[in-house]
């Protein structure tokens, strides 16, 4: 049984209903409305980015749900990204993190996790400057307390 | 049709986007930021530390909740930053209380904590036997009275060892520096009031155990009496030392010592993880320490930490509600049946983990009994004075009934006193029905007992670890029985028969088990994988293990896995 969905430009998509319920939050409407056909609309998600999400789903629609432990490190955690989910994450920062923020609200776990790997990937292996120029973060340091920063922290430095 | 619109739809926004640049701070909700910087390294999130203030303050916690275990890392800088950073965040906080009602207005919001009693006193520890000695630093603060009461009580000093431990004014006076201008004078009274009424018990919180970079906003300390007193933290910024949630050392035992945590332990007041290996220094000094300072400590590792006594253990089930993880093997020599039922009732709604291997009492005494299997009445006797197990001993059945979250239990080489003449087959209250194993609950799924090879060998009856293995819970799924020398097929049939859904066992040196035994098991439990065992001493033929055809394939993985040169592994 295929479920409507609308997103923010108006724009329908027909899935089914085993996709559709990858997200939490859309399982969690059709439990409560029950069986309709009523579209369901997506305010904060724009039909690209809605795209993008439902081919995700489309191809981890048979996943086993995860059962995760919320008190394990993340840093104990295999940062692998499967190489599908490699490919499919590049897109533009733009669209990474619409996805990013879509899978958030959709509750989506896997693919913000995903997502999130994503740029901590892109940040691994960068200095400072580079990082600040992929992100465009200002440094609004003066160079006294960046000093001072890095002082009180060079313990954590890899050397 | 609707795909096409959506790839122009990206586009436009992209279009759009292209020139209007954004922070990523502005983009992503912080407590995304806050998991993406979770996948990061040590070395990376240093590099974010210095991209932009704003960036710097979400990455400082990341940045300290483990703090990096190096060998080459000097920990008393660390240490140094971590004080004055506390330091610092106390002055500023100085500042921002300065008016009465931010004071008041903070301390509605405040996040407090009650470090109560137990909620039943039934399991209240008496204080361990720490003298108190006044080592004269005096106190400058205006309560000099009461600091002095206090200090009087807290002031370690270790019986015999002469090691007197001395806690700098910085953070024995620190929380007494609360400003003249908030009413605070009550609580004065008030607390002055409850340590006179606890006078003959040990205060539930130390003056030491209150640092300067306490992380909450108010303290409550009820009294056995039923009287409440708050005391709020003079502060509300955080220092280094409060983010720092893991210290493992496991790999820098050399420089642990009691003088290093009593540093260290108070400006850690948010520790949920701390990992020691067998530091031979470290005693129950830096145990009453940490109980006093991280009361939200969950996993401790103290493998191999000898000197610890019942003594530290006690203070640390007075002070620490919520322990999911205990692991003292190979460590403290002495732990007590009180000190076992107490891990169990005040931890068993939150303990999963729990590793007493080779705590039993008189190394020495012990250990040649394991390896010679044989022991004289006497010697098994005083072993169970001094609390090593038996099976039919309150220690195991007092952790069978109170820890229900259990999954995990190592007893290897505590000896099981199963004698059967004593308990097991005359006393009818023990009999299989209320067996200790019996009552562990369903989510119970490994035990470890190698090398606890049951004290029956001097009496003719050898069914006691039968009988054990018999009343094993039926949800368990990992069993070491690595030199249970009298394991035999009974034993693994009445095995099979009670744990259907065991997947994994190790019986190494189990010299009198054949095919039969382990036929049993792997007909009776289904999902059974990995059959640990040894080439030497076994008795089970090739060809049986062939006819087991979901095992074969386990075979060459483990062994190199494993790398045992005499091991046959499944």
């Amino acid at each position: 049984m295929p479920v409507t969905l609308t997103s923010l430009d108006n724009q329908e998509f027909k899935v089914d209903k085993e996709v559709a319920e990858r997200s939490i939050l859309i399982k969690n409407m059709i439990e409560d409305v029950g069986e309709s056909d009523a579209p369901i609309p997506l305010p904060n998600v724009s039909a690209a980015v809605l795209t993008k999400v439902i081919e995700y789903c489309e191809h981890h629609r048979n996943d086993p749900v995860q059962v995760q432990d919320e008190t394990d490190d993340p840093r104990k955690r295999s940062n692998d990204i499967e190489e599908w989910d490699m490919k499919f994450m590049q897109v533009d920062q733009e669209m990474l993190f619409e996805i990013i923020l879509a899978a958030n609200y959709l509750d989506i776990k896997p693919l913000l996790d995903v997502g999130c790997k994503t740029v901590a990937n892109i940040i691994k292996g960068k200095t400072p400057e580079e990082i600040r120029k992929a992100f465009n973060i200002v440094n609004d340091f003066t160079p006294e307390e960046e000093a001072q920063i890095k002082k009180e922290n060079e313990w954590a430095e890899d050397r | 049709m609707n795909l096409d619109n959506g790839i122009n739809a990206t586009k436009n926004n992209i279009a759009k986007d292209i020139h209007t640049p954004k922070d990523v701070f502005d983009v992503i909700p912080l407590e995304i930021l806050d998991q993406i910087l979770g996948h990061l390294d040590h070395a990376s999130l240093y590099n974010c530390l210095t991209l932009s203030t704003r960036w710097s303050d979400r990455v400082v916690p990341h940045l300290w909740a483990s703090p990096w275990m190096m060998y080459y890392i000097s920990w008393t800088k660390m240490i140094c930053i971590v004080a004055k950073s506390a330091e610092k965040a106390q002055k500023q906080t100085d500042k921002t209380t300065a008016s009465v009602d931010a004071g008041r207005e903070s301390k509605r919001a405040s996040q407090k904590v009650g470090l109560s009693e137990n909620e039943s006193g039934s399991c209240f520890i008496p204080s361990p036997q720490v003298q108190h000695q006044n080592d004269g630093h005096g106190s400058v603060s205006r309560d000099s009275a009461l600091d002095t009461h206090t200090a009087q009580r807290w002031r370690f000093r270790e019986e015999g060892g002469g090691n007197t431990m001395r806690f700098t004014r910085g953070y024995t006076d620190s929380f007494a520096e609360e400003d003249d201008d908030r009413s605070d004078s009550d609580a004065h009274v008030e607390m002055d009031g409850m340590w006179k009424e606890e006078d003959t018990r040990r205060p539930l919180l130390p003056k030491a155990a209150r640092p300067s970079s306490l992380p909450f906003d108010a303290v409550v300390l009820s009294s056995h009496n039923g009287s409440t007193t708050t005391l709020r933290a003079p502060r509300t910024t955080l220092g280094y030392g409060d983010y720092i949630r893991t210290l493992d050392f496991s790999q820098l035992y050399y420089i642990i010592s009691d003088q290093f945590l009593s540093h260290l332990l108070p400006l850690t007041p948010n520790l949920v993880s701390l990992t020691i290996h067998s530091p031979k220094q470290l005693s129950d000094l830096s145990l009453i320490l940490l109980a006093a300072s991280c009361p939200q400590l969950s996993l401790l590792d103290l493998a191999g930490c000898t000197k610890i006594t019942n003594r530290g253990l006690d203070a640390l089930l007075e002070n620490c509600g919520n322990m999911s993880s205990l692991n003292l093997a190979n460590g403290t020599r002495a732990l007590s049946d009180r000190t076992l039922e107490g891990i169990a009732k005040r931890w068993g709604r939150t303990l999963k983990s729990l590793n007493l291997a080779n705590t039993s009492s008189g190394s020495a005494m012990g250990s040649s009994t394991m390896v010679t299997g044989a022991t004289s009445t006497t010697t098994a006797r005083d072993e169970e004075n001094l609390g090593s197990f038996s099976v039919q001993d309150p220690g195991l059945l007092t952790i069978a009934i109170h820890c229900r979250s259990l999954q995990s239990l190592n007893i290897s080489q505590c000896i099981l006193h199963c004698s059967p003449s004593s308990t097991y087959s005359s006393s009818p209250a023990l009999s299989p029905p209320s067996s200790p194993t019996s009552q562990f609950s369903s989510s119970f799924t490994s035990i470890s007992l190698s090398s606890g090879s049951p004290n029956s060998n001097d009496t003719p009856e050898k069914g006691t670890l039968e009988a054990f293995l018999s009343q094993l819970p039926p949800s368990l799924q990992v069993l070491n029985l690595r030199s249970c020398f009298d394991l035999s097929d009974k034993g693994l049939i009445a095995l099979a028969r009670a744990c259907p859904d065991l997947r994994e066992l190790d019986i190494t040196a189990c010299s009198l088990v054949t095919d039969w035994g382990v036929r049993a098991i792997g007909e009776g439990c289904r999902q059974f994988e990995t059959l640990i065992m040894d080439d030497r001493y076994g008795r089970v033929t090739d060809q049986l293990l062939k006819s087991f055809p979901p095992w074969g394939d386990q075979l060459l993985q483990r062994r190199v896995m494993l790398g045992w040169r005499y091991s046959r592994i499944f």
